[in-house]
This record gives C-alpha cells, structure tokens and sequence, in this order.
C-alpha cells in the first residue's frame, strides 16, 4: 500500500510545503505591514529592519506551519486519492481495516488496489492556493508594500511621521500677500525693487509673523508739494509694520497735495482733508462701503461717488518715481530733513534763551518743512 | 458464512434479480433498486403512489424472483387484529376434547403486502408493529416467531385522504424506506401498454431463493465501513434535528422532529448493500447521500412554515444533505 501512495504522497508534501510557504509569506507580510506602521509612528528610521522581520517569520513559520498544519498523514493522502480519483472510499477503508484479516476485508483490499491501478492514467490535480489565499497574499502584499513605503519616506524625512504628524507640525505655514497701492504724488519705502529698478509694490508674509516695516513718503512734483493723508484701513502713521498677518491684504497710501496757504481737499475743493478711503481690494484693509466725499456709497473699486479717477499723468504727473525723493541724485531728502529736524531740537533744547512762543513757531516751521 | 465466493456471487445474484423483476415491472429502476436493497438488507417497505403505477405487481414480482411465500392483505377500516396477526380458535382433538388452536393469519408469510395500509384503524395497523421490528407474533400471551426472511410491503395512497388513518410515527420508524412510486413516463407507458395487451401474466422467474437472500443478507452485514463515513452517517441523521448537535438550517426551519436512531441503523444497512450492488466492498458518501431520501422522508415531521411554504420532506432533505456534505464530508 506504502509503494502504491508513495507517488501521491510526494505530490501532497510538496504541496504541503508550499502552502505552508504562502501562509507563512502572508504572515510575514502582515508583520512587515503591522512594523512599518509602527516604525513610522514612532520615528524609527532604520527601515532594513523590515526585510529582517520578513525574512525571519517567513523563515520561522514556513516549517511550523507544515508541521503543525499542512504535512499530509497516511488519512489525508488516501482521502485525497479517493476524491480527486474517483475511488468512492475505497482507500480510506483499506487504510482504517489494514490490519484485518477477514474475508471481506481482504477482499475489498484487493478490489481498492485494483480500482487505484485501474486510474493510473487521472492525476491529482495541484492545489496550493485558494482564491481567499491569493486575495489575502495580495492584499497583504499592497498593504505590506504601501505601509514600508511610507516608513522609508518618514525615514528619510520625505513626509513627515506619524509622531510629528501627531505633534501637529506636519502643516506648513500659509504665505499671504500684501499688496500696497499709491494714491496721489508718493512712494513706498522698504519694498525691494524688480531687477529693471521698478518698486515692487507687494510683499509675502507668512502667516502669524510681522510684515517688513514700510513707510508712506510723499514726492513733490510739478504740481507742488504733496503730503501723506493716511492708509486705507485708517492708519495715519506713514510707518507701519503689519502684526499677525492672517490672510491677503491690500492697502492704499493716501497722498494730498499741499497748497501754499494751507491743505488742499484734492477733488472737491472744498478744503476739508479727504477721509481715507476703502480700495476695493480683498484685503481687510480695505473699506468698500466707506462714504467718502459726498457721504454716498462707495463704488466697485473703492473711490467715493463722484471722486473722479486720479490720473497719475495729470494728477500727480507719475511722483512715485523714486527719482524724485534724492537731492542731487544721491541724497535722500527725508534722511536731509531728519537731520535738519535733529540739529534744529538740538539747537532749541540748548539755547535756554528763547521764548516757548519762538520754540512754537520753529516747530511749526519744521512741521511746515516736513509736510 | 462470507467466503469469497459469496462476494462474487453477490452482484452477479442482484443482476439477475432485477432482470427478472424488470420483465413484469416496466421502469420504476429506482423503486425496484430501493424495494431489492430493503428486502436484502431485512428491511420493510412503504411504497407510496397513485393507484395504478405497478405497487402491487412490483410487490407481487419480488415475492415470484425470491420464490418466497406471499401474502397480501387489503387493510380497510372494518379489518380487525386478528384478521393480521391470526387467532386462537376452538377445536376437537383427537381425543375429543375442545382445545384452542392457534389459527395463524396472513402476516406468517415471507413477503407481507399490506395493501392500502392507511385505510385500516391505528388498532389493526398497530397489530404489525410487532411483526415488523421483532419478527414475532404475540396472540394471547404466546409468542411466535415469524419464518425468515420476513418481509413487509405496505403501499399507501397519496390522496383520497377521506376516510383514511395515517400511520403513527412509532410505525412510521419501522419501515427502512419510504419509496414514492412515480408515474411512469411516456417511453415506459408504451412498453407497459404494449406488454399487457399481449398478457397480464406475470412471468418473472425465480432469481434467488430464500437461502441465498440470506446468505446476501449476512454478506452485506460484513462489508467495512471507514468511521469517518459511519460519522458522517450519524451527522446526517442528527443534522435532521432543529435542536440537535448538528442542526441544519433547514432542520431550524422546517422540522419539528428529526429521525430516529433507527434511521442511522437503516441507513448504514442499506448503504452496505448498495455498496455490493454497485460492485463495491465498502460504502462510500455516495451511497449514503443516495440513500439519504428513502431513509429520511418519512422519518421527519415537518412544522407549520414547510407545509405553509409547500416545502416536501424531499427538498428539506436535499438541504440537509448538501449543508452535511459541505461541512462534514471527508473530513474526521
């Protein structure tokens, strides 16, 4: 009987065998899956671990599992010879009374040996893996895969891991705009220049930090001197430095021309100095619905109801120019005048002889000057 | 005694019987294969079927092809006991002297045809119990054994349900098979209508003798079983159990009581001389899936939802039989 199975039972070890090695891959690759992820949430860089780790379950659970589970016994070969055979029980009766002596049982031995002679030409077919197996092996293998790939990414610093994601350091800090417009005769003062010398007038600033300080500076130009009204969002210093940026802004500089006896309303002449108004833009600096000039509601771009459009050709005759705001060409007139005002306290505070009512009108002069 | 011989003689025996039966019994192969592995394996019969379908000549055939005494008895509600069983009755001996005699009834025969047995009182139905399991006959206290191989055939009709007692499940059990006799098709109308306009004669010869089905009987008691086919055996019986170890879901739903133990004993019987009729010397799942349905369907009592659901105790079976396979088979 041993010699008549002996074929049959190769075939079942070495499909135990293999199956034993799929099983004892999935394994594996669950372990890999189940470490990498634990790998990437803690950090833990040395990734070459992970084929150590395939390597040594597969190799420890491949004979286990042979053993314990897919090694073919005596029984198993004989009801698989039985089935795929055709041989109605025939093997597995002769394999239970195999001791037995009896006519019949003698007999029905004769008759299943014949009967397994008789298939000589049918085969057991090979059968190592079951659809659910093949699914498993797959699924294991794209999870496997996947979740290695993303520990070898975190190990290299390519994507964050899961301790930094779970620190909240994986988002990157937004970058707004702040754009800067020029109403009137005036420039901006700390924007960088394009490389043909033109001013940028805009500045990136990422989210939660300061914006780079600017200032507001009038130029005087043909049509006389001009001088700084206020920003859009309402600021009336010429210096700012925006704090806590949290999204796009555009801001307006608002220049006035000055006239010799005193300060020109710009558009309606009627000598009152123009309220800063909204620009239109998308930042929250900016006030649409501002009334301005007559009170009315602001239009689209920000300017009140019947504020003409300012030329710069005719209005200002294009001050911005940074040209105009040196003497000589080199000398920045506001750094001349700073000095100027330094020189003049210096010269008040030290004279002790002249009257608050001269102190006044030098100040005021300054003031003039400075406008 | 199983000698070799016995072995061989026993398919070549079992080919000649149903040769025989086949020149009175037109088609019907599998009413005659189940009526032939009962009567072989010391089993009763309850064949049931529309009048007309050849219950009683089949019956009437395996009595000629054993060349066995038969006996027919037509049950209706006005037979009594004694009118099965027999009865003592007063005689003259020689002497003179009045004396009780035993006057044997009809079921003392090898081969017991209990026509129509659903017409007759539980009373007089329960008179073959006896008869059927033991193989006695008790009248008035004394016992007596029925010759071997004893036999019963009972034949019920499906409808016409008027007037009729159905058989209790106690004896219900004592039949090894129930065999639902189909009608015959239109290929086998045609011989039967040609056969008998010629003759109604009955002309099966005899194919075996009362020794010879015996020694078959003992044969078939011999062939090996593998423990894990008698478990499965045994799996299938209980598996008819809503409440048993092995429940089917159909069993869940459709049966209120399952099979007996006796079943499992049927079963395994049967299958043995299947095994042997199919030239095998062990039983195989086949046989026991085969054998599954005449075994069960009369030994299951169905619920409420089967009969609202129009569910036959055949189609439960199959359920039963394909949920076991899956499960159970091949396996320890």
């Amino acid at each position: 009987m041993h010699e008549l199975m002996n074929k049959y039972r190769a075939q079942l070890v070495l499909e135990g065998w293999i199956r034993s090695f799929l099983y004892a891959v999935l394994a594996a690759l669950c372990c890999v899956a189940v470490s990498a992820v634990v790998f990437w949430m803690v950090g833990f860089d040395m990734v070459w671990l992970l084929a150590v780790i395939f390597a040594g379950v597969a190799v420890v659970t491949a004979p286990v599992l042979y053993f314990v589970l897919f090694r073919p016994t005596e029984k198993s070969v004989a009801r698989r010879v039985d089935r795929e055979l055709g041989l109605d029980e025939r093997m597995v009766t002769m394999l239970e009374f195999r001791g037995s002596e009896d006519v019949i049982i003698s007999a029905q031995r004769a008759e299943a040996v014949s009967a397994l002679r008789g298939s000589k030409g049918k085969k057991i077919s090979f059968a190592v893996a079951s659809a659910a197996l093949v699914v498993g092996l797959s699924a294991a293998f794209v999870i496997g895969a996947g979740t290695t790939t993303v520990s070898a990414l975190s190990a290299n610093g390519i994507i964050p891991s899961g301790a930094e994601l779970l620190a909240g350091e994986e988002v990157p800090p937004d970058v707004y705009t702040i754009t800067y417009k020029i109403e009137g005769s005036g420039t901006i003062q700390g924007l960088d220049f394009d490389e043909n010398g033109e001013l940028i007038l805009s500045q990136q600033v990422t989210e939660g930090t300061t914006a780079g300080a600017v200032r507001a500076v009038p130029v005087t130009d043909e049509e006389g001197e001009w001088m700084f009204a206020g920003w859009s969002d309402g600021v009336d210093s010429a210096y700012r430095a925006d704090k806590g940026v949290d999204c796009d802004r555009t801001l307006t500089a608002v220049f006035i021309l000055v006239e010799e006896d005193g300060i020109e309303a710009e558009q309606d002449g009627s000598g009152k100095l123009p309220v800063p108004i909204g620009d239109g833009g998308s930042g929250p600096g900016g006030d649409p619905g501002k009334p301005g000039g007559d009170g009315e509601e602001g239009d689209e771009d920000g300017d009140a109801p019947g504020d003409k459009e300012q030329d710069p050709g005719e209005g200002s005759g294009g001050t911005s120019n940074p040209e105009n705001q040196v003497i000589d060409g080199k000398i920045y007139y506001g750094d001349m005048y700073d000095d100027a005002y330094g020189a003049a306290q210096d010269e008040i505070s030290g004279d002790t002889g002249i009257s608050d009512g001269v102190i006044g009108i030098i100040e005021d002069y300054m003031d003039i000057i400075k406008r | 005694m199983v000698t070799e011989s016995s072995i061989e003689q026993f398919c070549k025996q079992c080919n000649n019987i149903f040769d025989q039966i086949a020149r009175d019994v037109i088609g019907q192969h599998e009413v005659v294969q189940d009526a032939v592995i009962a009567m072989i394996a010391g089993g009763n019969v309850l064949l049931e079927g529309v009048p007309g379908v050849g219950k009683t000549r089949l019956v009437r055939s395996l009595g000629r092809v054993f060349n066995l005494p038969f006996s027919r008895i037509q049950f209706t509600p006005d037979l009594m006991p004694a009118d099965v069983t027999g009865t003592n009755i007063i005689v003259k001996n020689e002497k003179g002297n009045s004396e009780f005699r035993f006057q044997p009834g009809p079921i003392f025969s090898n081969i017991v045809l209990a026509d129509e047995i659903n017409r007759a009182t539980p009373k007089t139905q329960s008179a073959l119990l006896e008869a059927m399991q033991e193989h006695t006959v008790t009248v008035m206290g004394v016992s007596r054994p029925l010759e071997e191989p004893f036999f019963v055939l009972a034949t019920q009709n499906p409808i016409e349900q008027d007037g009729t007692y159905p058989l209790p499940e106690a004896q219900m059990d004592r039949f090894m098979f129930k065999v639902n006799v189909p009608n015959p098709g239109i290929d086998e109308l045609v011989q039967i209508v040609d056969m008998t306009q010629k003759t109604m004669a009955e002309v099966a010869e005899c194919a075996c003798d009362k020794e010879t089905l015996l020694q078959m009987r003992e044969t078939a008691n011999h062939i090996p079983v593998a423990s894990e086919v008698l478990k499965y055996a045994m799996i299938l019986i209980s598996a008819t159990h809503p409440d048993g170890e092995c429940a089917s879901e159909a069993a869940k739903k459709y049966i209120r009581m399952g099979a007996s133990p006796r079943a499992g004993q049927s079963l395994i019987s049967a299958a043995k001389v299947m095994a042997l009729i199919k030239g095998r010397l062990n039983v195989a799942y086949a046989d026991i899936n085969e054998l599954a349905f005449p075994v069960l369907r009369h030994r299951i009592k169905l619920n409420f939802e089967a009969v609202a659901d129009r569910v036959t105790p055949d189609d439960i079976i199959a359920q039963v039989v394909e949920e076991v396979r899956k499960k159970y088979q091949g396996k320890d």
